[in-house]
């Protein structure tokens, strides 16, 4: 009786992981295969010339990767300082870098808008040097760099909190100064997390849109990136947005792949932190 | 010569130690949570004691007094982690340059140097492998190496053979004693294996819950084992007793009363209320008071057997003559089978005195021995052994 129990448990185990499976399956890979399949391959490559498209991919590229550099540039010492320093507010601190990852994009927009707007507090001071940033490409940098910087800061401060503690006594008690100590091993250590946050901000800055076009605006060749002008070209050219939607979903599905190719030739001993699955630390 | 006095409290935990050491390998023996790396990651800088002073050659690394604490960078220390703690994204000799690079030295000049000990530890081949394809016990000399390169004054080992498999753990022994006796430096080796603390330990420190219990060469530490947790391991019970009559061979009796005879010296003391004989080698000489000592009672001089509880008359021995016979109670909490093929049981009985007795399997089961049982113990003189 018991072993025909347990067939049967084992059995229902199975159908719900195998129906679980393909109800996301169909989830996802339905719309995005409606999407792919919608566009012949040689319309795709006309399409790009036209300089709707054209002038929208540039500016993506340049924001996108402007702001990667920036949320790397300011984000790798805040993910150090969470990883390794207990400070008083660091759970308000933490709550802040999270933040931007459950807010909507157009709250994000507007209370950038706010700040940073002509009449916003930090906004007035620049106003004064002649600055103004809504609605310039700068600000479509800073509203992609604002909604990626969550991503980088959460997957490199994992990749840091994962390197075996014993590694960082070894090296100070072998002399090891802090910076040298970051250098040599934490930052080595920590570089499939690295990679990770870079390629993850910048998919998120790619696909940016609400706090976008609160903050900056859609303005053709200033900020109108992918997918604002997939948004406009709905609503007059939908080929024209389903081609920007495609290039979208390719360049995007390239880069993650290409991440998790990445991933293992940069796996000297520390794991890559929770968004990868579990570390593959060496035993 | 190290001096330490050292407090730090973690949790629920607290060390308390006061160390004197000199020159040469002294190991740390303890069980695991008795405070054995704590102790270390004190000494080396890693952790900051409470209160406390550290000195090392009559350089001071740490005063609480005074608000010094040396960074451990400042701090002439080798450090080998537990495993080897070998950085993996770098070559072996990477690896052991670390330190040198970390202070400055160029980097030809550190491999060059790295080279050398990596030589000393016969790895000098291995420059440029990964640790990863290092077997374990390539890995702790890698990590010897590594730590020796910098010319420590203080080398800090944390269970060195700990993760090693038994064949490679001899070897690797072998090689640690030849590689630390030459060594001019003080050498605190951390262990929970007593074993191993004997036979790399040329001084011994015992610590129990955060407190040192022994510290002494290893000769003391055999000779006269302070605490029931060094007692056990070295395969003796030790017991609380009171002297009352000491007759040395040549029969000139030094009792308080007159009692013994003959040619043979004799030890008597009471121990809980029980006068008993002993051979004068169970006594240990490390009393502060005349009267109070502590015997070591080999195990297989513990006769065990199985009593019925309710005929058992505690017989309290008054004159010399019986005092061999004297009688203890306790119960069987532990049968242990002893290698190489289980004929002989270590049993442990708890009572006042608790006591280990070794006693031959099949005996043991004619009388019914077994755990939860009332037994009778005695202490025997061991028969005159052939050794």
């Amino acid at each position: 009786m018991t072993a025909r129990r347990d067939t049967l448990s084992s059995l229902a185990w199975r159908v719900g992981l195998a129906l679980g499976g393909t109800g996301l399956l169909l989830l996802l890979g339905l719309p995005l295969a409606a999407l792919a399949l919608r566009v012949r391959p040689t319309e795709l490559i006309t399409r790009l010339a036209d300089p709707f498209v054209l002038d929208a991919l540039r500016l993506s590229l340049l924001t996108s990767l402007g702001a990667t550099v920036l949320v790397t540039l300011v984000g790798l010492p805040v993910a150090y300082l969470l990883a390794t320093r207990a400070f008083p507010g660091k759970r308000w601190l933490e709550v802040l870098v999270d933040l931007p990852m459950v807010l909507p994009p157009t709250v994000s927009g507007l209370a950038l808008l706010l700040a940073l707007g002509r009449s916003g507090w930090a906004g007035r001071s620049l106003d004064a040097f002649g600055i103004s940033l809504p609605f310039t490409t700068a600000a479509v940098v800073l509203a992609q760099a604002f909604m990626a910087a969550p991503f980088f800061v959460a997957t490199v401060r994992a990749g840091f909190s994962s390197i075996d503690p014993r590694l960082i006594e070894a090296a100070v008690a072998l002399r090891a100064s802090e910076a040298y100590l970051f250098r040599r091993v934490v930052l080595p250590l920590a570089l499939p997390s690295l990679l990770a946050g870079v390629v993850l901000a910048w998919a998120r800055a790619l696909g940016e849109f609400g706090a976008t076009i609160t903050f900056a605006g859609n303005l053709p060749g200033v900020t109108q990136t992918m997918p604002l002008a997939v948004y406009i070209a709905m609503q007059s050219d939908l080929e024209a947005a389903i081609v920007l939607s495609v290039l979208l979903l390719l360049g995007s599905g390239a880069l993650l792949y290409a991440l998790r190719s990445a991933l293992p030739l940069f796996q000297p001993g520390a794991g890559a932190g929770w968004f990868f699955g579990p570390s593959r630390r060496r035993s | 010569m190290l001096q330490a006095t050292l407090a730090k409290q973690i949790g629920g935990f607290d060390l308390d130690v006061a160390l004197r050491i000199p020159r040469g390998v002294c190991a740390v023996l303890g069980e695991s949570g008795a405070g054995k790396s704590t102790l270390l990651r004190l000494l080396g800088g890693l952790a900051r004691p409470d209160t406390g002073r550290i000195t090392l050659d009559g350089e001071l690394l740490f005063d609480s007094g005074a608000r010094i604490c040396r960074a451990p960078r400042a701090r002439p220390i080798g450090w080998m982690p537990q495993d080897g703690g070998l950085f993996p994204h770098l070559a072996v000799d990477e690896n052991v340059a670390f330190g040198l690079r970390a202070l400055g030295v160029p980097r030809a000049e550190a491999l060059a140097r790295a080279g050398v000990a990596l030589d000393r530890v016969g790895l000098a081949r291995f420059g440029n492998r990964r640790p990863r394809d290092l077997s374990g016990g390539e890995q702790q000399r890698v990590a010897l190496a590594r730590a020796l390169v910098l010319e420590p004054r203080l080398l800090l080992l944390d269970e060195p053979l700990a993760a090693l498999d038994y064949e490679t753990h001899r070897s690797v022994r072998k090689e640690l004693r030849a590689a630390l006796s030459s060594l001019e430096a003080v050498t605190l080796l951390v262990t929970h294996n007593p074993t191993e603390a004997l036979l790399l330990g040329d001084r011994i420190v015992v610590l129990e819950r955060g407190r040192v219990t022994h510290d002494g060469s290893r000769e003391d530490l055999l000779r006269a084992p302070k605490t029931p947790f060094v007692a056990e391991f070295l395969g003796v019970n030790l017991l609380e007793a009171r002297r009352v009559s000491w007759t040395p061979a040549d029969g000139a009796d030094r009792a308080v009363g007159a009692v013994g005879q003959g040619s043979c010296a004799q030890l008597i003391v009471e121990i809980e209320g029980r006068t008993v004989r002993v051979p004068p080698s169970w006594l240990l000489e490390d009393s502060d008071s005349p009267s109070r000592v502590r015997i070591a009672v080999p195990l297989r001089s513990v006769a065990i057997e199985r009593v019925e509880i309710q005929r058992v008359e505690i017989q309290r021995v008054a004159t010399p003559a019986a005092a061999q016979t004297a009688v203890f109670l306790g119960t069987i909490d532990e049968v242990l089978p002893l290698p190489p093929d289980g004929s002989w049981l270590r049993i442990h009985t708890v009572g006042t005195p608790s006591f280990t007795a070794e006693i031959e399997a099949a005996r043991a089961a004619k009388s019914g021995l077994a755990i939860g049982e009332a037994v009778s113990l005695r202490l025997t003189t061991p028969p005159a052994q052939p050794s």
